[in-house]
Protein backbone atom coordinates (compact mmCIF):
# COMPACT_ATOMS: atom_id res chain seq x y z
CA UNK A 1 0.00 0.00 0.00
CA UNK A 2 2.81 2.43 1.39
CA UNK A 3 5.31 1.43 -2.05
CA UNK A 4 1.98 1.84 -4.09
CA UNK A 5 1.69 5.48 -2.98
CA UNK A 6 4.95 6.43 -2.59
CA UNK A 7 5.20 4.55 -6.57
CA UNK A 8 2.01 6.41 -7.62
CA UNK A 9 2.69 8.91 -10.71
CA UNK A 10 0.30 11.36 -9.43
CA UNK A 11 2.34 11.65 -6.20
CA UNK A 12 4.72 13.77 -7.36
CA UNK A 13 2.47 15.97 -9.30
CA UNK A 14 0.04 16.67 -6.20
CA UNK A 15 3.86 16.96 -3.85
CA UNK A 16 4.54 19.99 -6.09
CA UNK A 17 1.15 21.45 -6.56
CA UNK A 18 0.93 21.39 -2.35
CA UNK A 19 4.23 22.81 -2.38
CA UNK A 20 3.24 25.72 -4.52
CA UNK A 21 -0.15 26.27 -3.15
CA UNK A 22 1.62 26.36 0.58
CA UNK A 23 4.69 28.86 -0.77
CA UNK A 24 4.69 32.04 1.93
CA UNK A 25 3.18 34.89 0.76
CA UNK A 26 5.84 37.78 0.72
CA UNK A 27 6.00 39.98 3.71
CA UNK A 28 4.55 43.23 1.21
CA UNK A 29 1.67 41.33 0.31
CA UNK A 30 1.07 40.58 3.98
CA UNK A 31 -1.96 42.52 6.01
CA UNK A 32 -0.06 45.29 8.09
CA UNK A 33 -1.38 43.90 11.65
CA UNK A 34 -0.22 40.34 11.44
CA UNK A 35 3.62 42.19 10.96
CA UNK A 36 3.09 45.42 13.28
CA UNK A 37 1.24 44.69 16.75
CA UNK A 38 3.91 43.08 18.82
CA UNK A 39 2.84 43.52 22.33
CA UNK A 40 -0.24 45.64 23.61
CA UNK A 41 -0.45 46.60 27.28
CA UNK A 42 -3.09 44.59 29.65
CA UNK A 43 -4.89 46.08 32.45
CA UNK A 44 -2.71 45.29 35.05
CA UNK A 45 0.01 47.56 33.05
CA UNK A 46 2.12 44.45 31.92
CA UNK A 47 2.71 44.02 28.31
CA UNK A 48 0.82 40.93 26.90
CA UNK A 49 2.27 39.50 23.57
CA UNK A 50 -0.11 39.69 20.39
CA UNK A 51 -1.76 36.52 20.58
CA UNK A 52 -1.57 35.20 16.91
CA UNK A 53 2.36 36.01 16.52
CA UNK A 54 2.86 34.33 19.63
CA UNK A 55 0.73 31.55 18.56
CA UNK A 56 2.44 31.29 15.02
CA UNK A 57 5.77 31.18 16.76
CA UNK A 58 4.41 28.49 19.38
CA UNK A 59 3.41 26.19 16.86
CA UNK A 60 6.46 27.10 14.70
CA UNK A 61 8.51 25.58 17.89
CA UNK A 62 6.45 23.25 19.22
CA UNK A 63 6.02 20.89 15.85
CA UNK A 64 7.94 18.49 15.44
CA UNK A 65 9.26 19.08 12.38
CA UNK A 66 11.33 16.05 12.00
CA UNK A 67 8.36 13.57 12.64
CA UNK A 68 6.08 14.89 9.94
CA UNK A 69 9.22 15.27 7.20
CA UNK A 70 9.61 11.47 8.61
CA UNK A 71 5.89 10.78 7.82
CA UNK A 72 6.23 12.89 4.09
CA UNK A 73 8.77 10.86 3.18
CA UNK A 74 7.69 7.59 4.27
CA UNK A 75 4.15 7.67 3.61
CA UNK A 76 3.76 10.36 1.33
CA UNK A 77 0.13 11.49 0.47
CA UNK A 78 -1.28 9.78 3.45
CA UNK A 79 1.39 11.85 5.81
CA UNK A 80 0.87 14.95 4.05
CA UNK A 81 -3.13 14.41 4.52
CA UNK A 82 -2.52 13.21 8.12
CA UNK A 83 -0.54 16.39 8.73
CA UNK A 84 -3.42 18.44 7.43
CA UNK A 85 -5.54 17.03 9.57
CA UNK A 86 -4.49 16.18 13.12
CA UNK A 87 -4.74 18.96 15.11
CA UNK A 88 -1.58 20.14 17.06
CA UNK A 89 -1.54 20.41 20.58
CA UNK A 90 -1.11 23.62 21.81
CA UNK A 91 0.59 24.60 25.08
CA UNK A 92 -2.49 25.56 27.70
CA UNK A 93 -0.52 27.40 30.13
CA UNK A 94 -0.53 29.53 27.59
CA UNK A 95 -3.13 31.08 28.19
CA UNK A 96 -3.95 31.31 32.12
CA UNK A 97 -4.63 34.76 32.51
CA UNK A 98 -5.47 35.92 28.97
CA UNK A 99 -8.80 37.32 27.91
CA UNK A 100 -11.36 34.94 25.91
CA UNK A 101 -10.89 37.21 23.25
CA UNK A 102 -6.71 36.62 23.14
CA UNK A 103 -7.41 32.58 23.88
CA UNK A 104 -9.73 32.08 20.79
CA UNK A 105 -7.54 34.03 18.55
CA UNK A 106 -4.65 32.15 20.08
CA UNK A 107 -6.48 29.20 19.45
CA UNK A 108 -7.31 29.73 15.89
CA UNK A 109 -3.77 30.95 15.24
CA UNK A 110 -2.08 28.05 16.47
CA UNK A 111 -4.37 25.48 14.86
CA UNK A 112 -4.17 27.32 11.37
CA UNK A 113 -0.28 27.30 11.74
CA UNK A 114 0.75 24.21 13.48
CA UNK A 115 -1.07 22.42 10.11
CA UNK A 116 0.61 24.23 8.16
CA UNK A 117 4.09 23.77 9.86
CA UNK A 118 3.40 19.99 9.91
CA UNK A 119 2.03 19.89 5.96
CA UNK A 120 5.08 21.78 4.98
CA UNK A 121 7.83 19.38 6.88
CA UNK A 122 5.41 16.40 5.66
CA UNK A 123 5.08 18.26 2.03
CA UNK A 124 9.28 18.82 1.82
CA UNK A 125 9.71 15.14 3.17
CA UNK A 126 7.29 13.64 0.59
CA UNK A 127 9.33 15.41 -2.22
CA UNK A 128 12.75 14.35 -0.73
CA UNK A 129 11.67 10.49 -0.99
CA UNK A 130 10.30 10.91 -4.41
CA UNK A 131 13.38 13.14 -5.21
CA UNK A 132 15.33 9.78 -3.62
CA UNK A 133 13.67 7.24 -4.89
CA UNK A 134 13.79 9.00 -8.83
CA UNK A 135 17.79 9.28 -8.34
CA UNK A 136 17.54 5.78 -7.07
CA UNK A 137 15.83 5.22 -10.37
CA UNK A 138 17.70 6.73 -12.67
CA UNK A 139 20.64 5.40 -11.61
CA UNK A 140 19.56 1.68 -12.20
CA UNK A 141 18.33 2.99 -15.49
CA UNK A 142 21.85 4.47 -16.10
CA UNK A 143 23.32 1.07 -15.17
CA UNK A 144 20.86 -1.62 -16.83
CA UNK A 145 21.68 0.73 -20.34
CA UNK A 146 25.50 0.64 -19.62
CA UNK A 147 25.40 -3.05 -18.75
CA UNK A 148 23.21 -3.58 -22.18
CA UNK A 149 26.19 -1.74 -24.00
CA UNK A 150 28.62 -3.98 -23.38
CA UNK B 1 11.71 20.13 31.01
CA UNK B 2 7.63 17.93 31.91
CA UNK B 3 9.02 14.65 31.61
CA UNK B 4 11.78 15.64 34.00
CA UNK B 5 9.72 17.53 36.53
CA UNK B 6 7.47 14.35 36.23
CA UNK B 7 9.76 12.29 37.38
CA UNK B 8 11.54 14.36 39.77
CA UNK B 9 8.02 15.22 41.35
CA UNK B 10 6.46 13.62 43.75
CA UNK B 11 3.11 15.43 43.27
CA UNK B 12 0.89 16.05 45.58
CA UNK B 13 -1.51 13.69 44.96
CA UNK B 14 1.16 10.56 45.88
CA UNK B 15 1.74 12.37 49.34
CA UNK B 16 0.08 10.65 52.18
CA UNK B 17 -3.05 12.73 53.77
CA UNK B 18 -2.77 15.88 51.18
CA UNK B 19 -6.79 15.71 50.17
CA UNK B 20 -6.41 19.22 49.19
CA UNK B 21 -4.72 22.50 48.66
CA UNK B 22 -5.33 25.69 49.33
CA UNK B 23 -2.37 28.84 48.33
CA UNK B 24 -2.13 32.44 46.71
CA UNK B 25 -0.03 32.46 43.88
CA UNK B 26 1.97 34.88 41.13
CA UNK B 27 3.22 34.23 37.84
CA UNK B 28 5.23 36.23 36.49
CA UNK B 29 6.77 35.12 32.58
CA UNK B 30 9.34 37.27 30.82
CA UNK B 31 10.26 36.84 27.37
CA UNK B 32 11.45 38.64 24.49
CA UNK B 33 9.14 42.07 24.33
CA UNK B 34 6.79 41.01 26.64
CA UNK B 35 6.09 40.79 30.48
CA UNK B 36 3.34 38.99 31.85
CA UNK B 37 1.96 39.01 35.64
CA UNK B 38 -1.49 36.65 36.83
CA UNK B 39 -2.13 36.58 40.27
CA UNK B 40 -5.09 34.54 41.53
CA UNK B 41 -5.39 31.71 44.04
CA UNK B 42 -4.48 27.72 43.56
CA UNK B 43 -6.48 25.01 44.73
CA UNK B 44 -5.85 21.28 44.41
CA UNK B 45 -8.36 18.20 44.97
CA UNK B 46 -7.24 14.82 45.39
CA UNK B 47 -6.83 13.04 43.04
CA UNK B 48 -5.58 14.87 40.67
CA UNK B 49 -7.88 18.20 39.51
CA UNK B 50 -6.57 21.56 40.00
CA UNK B 51 -8.27 24.76 39.61
CA UNK B 52 -7.06 28.26 39.46
CA UNK B 53 -8.81 31.37 40.36
CA UNK B 54 -7.46 33.81 38.59
CA UNK B 55 -8.04 37.67 39.84
CA UNK B 56 -5.29 39.74 37.81
CA UNK B 57 -5.09 40.37 34.80
CA UNK B 58 -8.64 38.73 33.94
CA UNK B 59 -10.86 37.06 36.12
CA UNK B 60 -10.95 33.55 34.62
CA UNK B 61 -11.10 30.16 36.21
CA UNK B 62 -8.90 27.35 34.62
CA UNK B 63 -9.52 23.97 35.88
CA UNK B 64 -7.57 20.90 35.05
CA UNK B 65 -8.99 17.43 35.38
CA UNK B 66 -7.55 14.59 33.00
CA UNK B 67 -7.09 15.30 29.63
CA UNK B 68 -9.69 18.71 29.81
CA UNK B 69 -8.69 21.79 30.73
CA UNK B 70 -12.02 24.29 31.13
CA UNK B 71 -11.16 27.87 30.61
CA UNK B 72 -14.19 30.13 32.22
CA UNK B 73 -14.90 33.59 32.10
CA UNK B 74 -17.66 34.60 34.79
CA UNK B 75 -17.71 38.89 33.68
CA UNK B 76 -18.16 37.72 29.83
CA UNK B 77 -20.26 34.17 30.64
CA UNK B 78 -17.67 32.62 28.02
CA UNK B 79 -15.50 29.52 27.87
CA UNK B 80 -13.16 27.14 26.39
CA UNK B 81 -12.52 23.44 26.91
CA UNK B 82 -9.84 22.22 25.48
CA UNK B 83 -9.67 18.10 25.52
CA UNK B 84 -6.38 16.66 25.39
CA UNK B 85 -5.56 13.30 23.76
CA UNK B 86 -2.99 12.54 26.74
CA UNK B 87 -3.14 13.69 30.43
CA UNK B 88 -2.78 17.35 30.71
CA UNK B 89 0.35 18.34 32.65
CA UNK B 90 -0.56 21.19 35.14
CA UNK B 91 1.39 23.94 33.97
CA UNK B 92 4.13 25.99 36.18
CA UNK B 93 2.28 24.05 39.40
CA UNK B 94 4.93 21.58 39.99
CA UNK B 95 6.42 24.60 42.72
CA UNK B 96 3.48 23.35 44.33
CA UNK B 97 4.09 19.61 44.55
CA UNK B 98 6.33 17.80 46.20
CA UNK B 99 9.88 18.62 44.56
CA UNK B 100 11.70 15.97 46.10
CA UNK B 101 14.84 14.62 44.73
CA UNK B 102 13.33 11.31 43.70
CA UNK B 103 16.29 10.20 41.78
CA UNK B 104 14.82 6.48 41.68
CA UNK B 105 12.56 8.26 38.88
CA UNK B 106 14.73 9.04 36.52
CA UNK B 107 16.54 5.83 36.94
CA UNK B 108 13.25 4.21 35.67
CA UNK B 109 12.95 6.53 32.59
CA UNK B 110 16.40 5.26 32.01
CA UNK B 111 18.70 8.01 32.87
CA UNK B 112 22.01 6.36 34.36
CA UNK B 113 23.98 8.69 36.95
CA UNK B 114 27.20 9.35 35.59
CA UNK B 115 28.98 11.49 37.96
CA UNK B 116 28.16 13.20 41.43
CA UNK B 117 29.99 15.62 44.17
CA UNK B 118 29.38 17.16 47.07
CA UNK B 119 30.19 21.04 47.08
CA UNK B 120 29.55 22.26 50.71
CA UNK B 121 26.70 21.08 52.15
CA UNK B 122 24.92 20.40 48.21
CA UNK B 123 24.90 17.22 46.27
CA UNK B 124 25.25 17.90 42.57
CA UNK B 125 24.68 14.89 40.36
CA UNK B 126 24.81 14.21 36.52
CA UNK B 127 22.56 12.28 34.44
CA UNK B 128 22.69 10.38 31.73
CA UNK B 129 19.56 10.21 28.97
CA UNK B 130 18.81 6.60 28.00
CA UNK B 131 21.23 5.77 24.91
CA UNK B 132 18.29 5.59 22.96
CA UNK B 133 17.06 9.03 23.35
CA UNK B 134 20.59 10.44 23.32
CA UNK B 135 19.83 12.54 20.21
CA UNK B 136 16.77 14.34 21.56
CA UNK B 137 17.40 14.51 25.45
CA UNK B 138 20.63 15.83 26.92
CA UNK B 139 21.98 15.65 30.47
CA UNK B 140 20.71 16.66 33.69
CA UNK B 141 22.49 18.21 36.54
CA UNK B 142 20.92 18.28 40.06
CA UNK B 143 21.48 20.01 42.87
CA UNK B 144 19.81 18.88 46.45
CA UNK B 145 20.55 20.26 49.45
CA UNK B 146 19.61 18.36 53.16
CA UNK B 147 16.44 16.22 50.88
CA UNK B 148 15.36 19.29 49.01
CA UNK B 149 15.85 19.82 45.82
CA UNK B 150 17.43 22.93 44.95
CA UNK B 151 17.39 23.22 41.28
CA UNK B 152 18.45 21.68 38.15
CA UNK B 153 20.16 22.16 34.71
CA UNK B 154 19.34 20.71 31.47
CA UNK B 155 21.63 20.21 28.64
CA UNK B 156 20.23 19.91 25.22
CA UNK B 157 21.61 17.08 23.42
CA UNK B 158 25.05 18.59 22.35
CA UNK B 159 26.16 19.84 25.53
CA UNK B 160 24.74 23.55 26.23
CA UNK B 161 22.81 25.01 28.74
CA UNK B 162 18.84 24.47 27.65
CA UNK B 163 17.08 25.36 31.20
CA UNK B 164 17.37 26.07 34.55
CA UNK B 165 14.93 25.61 37.20
CA UNK B 166 15.47 26.56 41.05
CA UNK B 167 13.16 26.06 44.02
CA UNK B 168 13.36 27.91 47.11
CA UNK B 169 11.35 28.81 50.27
CA UNK B 170 10.59 25.09 51.18
CA UNK B 171 7.83 24.78 54.09
CA UNK B 172 7.57 21.19 55.23
CA UNK B 173 4.20 19.02 55.52
CA UNK B 174 5.03 15.49 57.05
CA UNK B 175 8.07 14.07 55.25
CA UNK B 176 7.87 16.50 51.76
CA UNK B 177 9.06 19.54 51.13
CA UNK B 178 6.91 22.02 49.14
CA UNK B 179 8.94 24.90 47.23
CA UNK B 180 6.82 28.13 47.33
CA UNK B 181 9.17 29.68 44.96
CA UNK B 182 10.50 28.27 41.40
CA UNK B 183 12.17 30.16 38.89
CA UNK B 184 12.75 28.62 35.34
CA UNK B 185 15.07 30.27 32.74
CA UNK B 186 15.53 28.77 29.36
CA UNK B 187 18.60 29.66 27.35
CA UNK B 188 17.34 28.73 24.10
CA UNK B 189 18.36 30.11 20.94
CA UNK B 190 17.05 34.18 20.78
CA UNK B 191 13.76 33.12 22.62
CA UNK B 192 15.22 33.00 25.93
CA UNK B 193 12.47 33.46 28.94
CA UNK B 194 12.09 33.78 32.34
CA UNK B 195 9.17 32.19 34.54
CA UNK B 196 8.80 33.10 38.48
CA UNK B 197 5.63 31.68 40.63
CA UNK B 198 5.51 32.45 44.05
CA UNK B 199 3.41 30.82 46.69
CA UNK B 200 2.02 32.20 49.99
CA UNK B 201 -0.81 31.63 52.11
CA UNK B 202 -0.01 27.85 51.87
CA UNK B 203 -2.96 25.49 53.67
CA UNK B 204 -2.72 21.60 53.50
CA UNK B 205 -6.33 20.00 53.61
CA UNK B 206 -8.15 23.12 53.73
CA UNK B 207 -12.01 23.54 52.81
CA UNK B 208 -12.38 24.44 49.30
CA UNK B 209 -14.67 27.52 48.34
CA UNK B 210 -18.19 25.12 47.58
CA UNK B 211 -17.91 27.34 44.18
CA UNK B 212 -14.97 25.31 43.22
CA UNK B 213 -15.33 22.24 45.09
CA UNK B 214 -18.20 21.82 43.15
CA UNK B 215 -17.93 23.73 40.05
CA UNK B 216 -19.60 23.12 36.62
CA UNK B 217 -20.18 25.58 33.81
CA UNK B 218 -23.73 27.47 33.83
CA UNK B 219 -25.64 26.12 30.93
CA UNK B 220 -26.11 29.77 29.73
CA UNK B 221 -22.10 29.86 28.92
CA UNK B 222 -20.96 30.29 25.88
CA UNK B 223 -18.87 27.24 25.53
CA UNK B 224 -16.08 27.05 22.75
CA UNK B 225 -15.02 23.38 22.45
CA UNK B 226 -11.38 22.65 21.56
CA UNK B 227 -9.61 19.04 20.43
CA UNK B 228 -5.93 19.03 20.57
Amino acid sequence: MVTWFINAPWAKVICILLVISLCPIPASLRPAHAAAQQTTETQAGGMEPDPCMTAQQDATRDTNKGLWFLAGCAIGITGIIIAYVLEPTAPQSRLIGKSPQWVSVYIDCYQRKGKSVQGNAAVTGCLVGEGVLVVAYLIIIAVAVESEDY
Amino acid sequence: MTLVLAALVLAVAGTPSVNSVCAVFERMVKGPGSEEHVQGFYYFQAPHKVTLDVRSPVRQLVVFDGNTVTFYYPVENKAFRVKSRSPVSVPFLEALASVQPETKHLAQLGYTLSAHEFKGDTLVSRWQPPPKLKKALGALTLRETRGRLISFDELTPKGQLESRTSFANHVRFGSAYFPLEIRSESYLESESSEERVTYSNVEFNCTLPKEIASFSLPKTAILREVQW
